[in-house]
């Protein structure tokens, strides 16, 4: 099914964006959900991340791994740089939500099966890789806040995500989210 | 910054790959990198196995209930006729006064390009992100070939180049003269596609597509006839 979905995805079918975003909806709309804040600015991420795409023929490549994880990248990418406008146009806001807890985290998961698998898989991270990684992902830090909060240069946060991510990659190469 | 974007663009995209599956590059981070993935398999895979990863990662993230009117607004604004011409986001004119001499139309564009690109730092709110303001920053940034499209009759005179980033994340065709009803087609990945008609500025008439996805091959058609074409060879 999403080998079709792909199929007419790339030929740019009129009705493919559309069903691209329910099969994917669930995942995008809580990726963007998880970085705005609201289900109004959550939404219009998704919908501008989505747009964003269609108008730009060629992004997507099958080589470059499913369709789901591109959609996904794209709206968290569209959403993070969303979040960085709006902390440059009002620092002393973004630090207040930085340090109201976020309503969600009592909310179940996705997926219980895969988030549990995730915990477990950044608890075998070395420490200073999985701090990285929990405050760029899950606390939506930029690197710049995460080398300020943990007290480390630049570089070494990047790298320290980087490296991160590559060991998830392999310990999670199982999981396959639906 | 402008060295790092520089830099992306050239050698493979190393630890970025897994900075840009998290969301935590700038938009014109992610630009040399879309540019440098367009023609670099190890890297494109490199970076899909990142945001595989992170698609796992968002496994764990809280579930909220869909909207189904995003669902109506995302058909709606697929649909808009302006945006079925996909292929086109971006056009660049140039000058009234083209001569074909070819290097100083490129002078143009390049002039195009930095007066665009001066201008893109001030404008760096989220509503001016779009993708023809990356795409810009990324041509600015990038180094390009040129060739001559050759007629397709030996009778034709008709006088089209076109430059492109040796990556192939872009082209801009010139036409001077163009005959009645031009547009243009590209080939990618053997798939051949109508971007449609160019801009007419006088008797010149250009196109600047991004994204191109690295074509092999340009055609200029008056109607369903072809009238010029260049097959665009790329750096090894």
């Amino acid at each position: 099914m999403e080998e079709r979905l792909v199929e007419e995805f790339i030929a740019r079918r009129p009705d493919a964006l559309g069903r691209a975003y329910e099969q994917y909806a669930p995942q995008l709309i809580a990726v963007a959900r998880h970085a705005m804040g609201n289900a109004a600015a959550a939404e219009d991420c998704v919908h501008d991340a989505l747009l964003r795409v269609w108008r730009t023929p060629g992004s997507f490549r099958p080589e470059r791994g499913s369709l789901r994880a591109f959609l996904i990248a794209c709206v968290r990418n569209e959403a993070m740089s969303t979040l960085r406008g709006s902390v440059r146009r009002d620092a002393r806001e973004r630090r207040a939500a930085l340090l109201d807890p976020p309503e969600e985290t009592t909310r179940e998961p996705l997926d219980f099966l895969d988030a549990e698998r995730v915990r477990a898989a950044l608890a075998r991270l070395p420490e200073e890789q999985r701090a990285a990684i929990v405050q760029a992902y899950f606390k939506n830090r930029s690197q710049s806040e995460i080398a300020d909060h943990l007290g480390v240069p630049l570089g070494t946060i990047k790298s320290r995500i980087s490296l991160g991510l590559r060991k998830l990659q392999l310990d999670l190469g199982e999981v396959r989210a639906t | 910054m402008s060295d790092m974007n520089d830099n992306i663009a050239r050698a493979h995209v190393g630890e970025n790959a897994e900075l840009y599956a998290l969301g935590l590059l700038e938009a014109r981070e992610r630009a040399a990198i879309d540019a440098h993935v367009a023609g670099c398999s190890t890297c494109l895979r490199r970076v899909g196995e990142a945001e595989e990863t992170a698609a796992i990662l968002a496994q764990s993230l809280p579930r909220y209930a869909v909207s189904p009117r995003l669902a109506e607004r995302l058909a709606r604004a697929a649909n808009a006729p302006e945006q079925v011409r996909a292929g086109r986001p971006v056009v660049v004119h140039l000058p009234r006064r083209v001569h074909p001499a070819w290097f100083a139309g490129m002078a143009a564009v390049a002039a195009a390009i930095a007066i665009t690109f001066s201008g893109y730092e001030t404008f760096r709110e989220r509503s001016s992100l779009q993708t023809e303001e990356v795409a810009l920053a990324t041509v600015a940034r990038s180094h390009f070939f040129h060739q001559t499209l050759a007629n397709a009759a030996p009778s034709d005179s008709l006088t089209a180049k076109v430059l492109y980033a040796r990556d192939g994340a872009w082209f801009y065709v010139i036409v001077d003269e163009p005959p009645p009803a031009l547009h243009v087609m590209e080939t990618v990945g053997g798939v051949e596609r109508d971007l449609g008609p160019p801009l007419t500025d006088g008797r010149v008439e250009t196109l600047f597509v991004p994204n191109a996805g690295h074509p092999s091959q340009i055609e200029l058609r008056s109607g369903s006839t072809p009238v010029a074409s260049a097959r665009l060879t790329y750096a090894p």
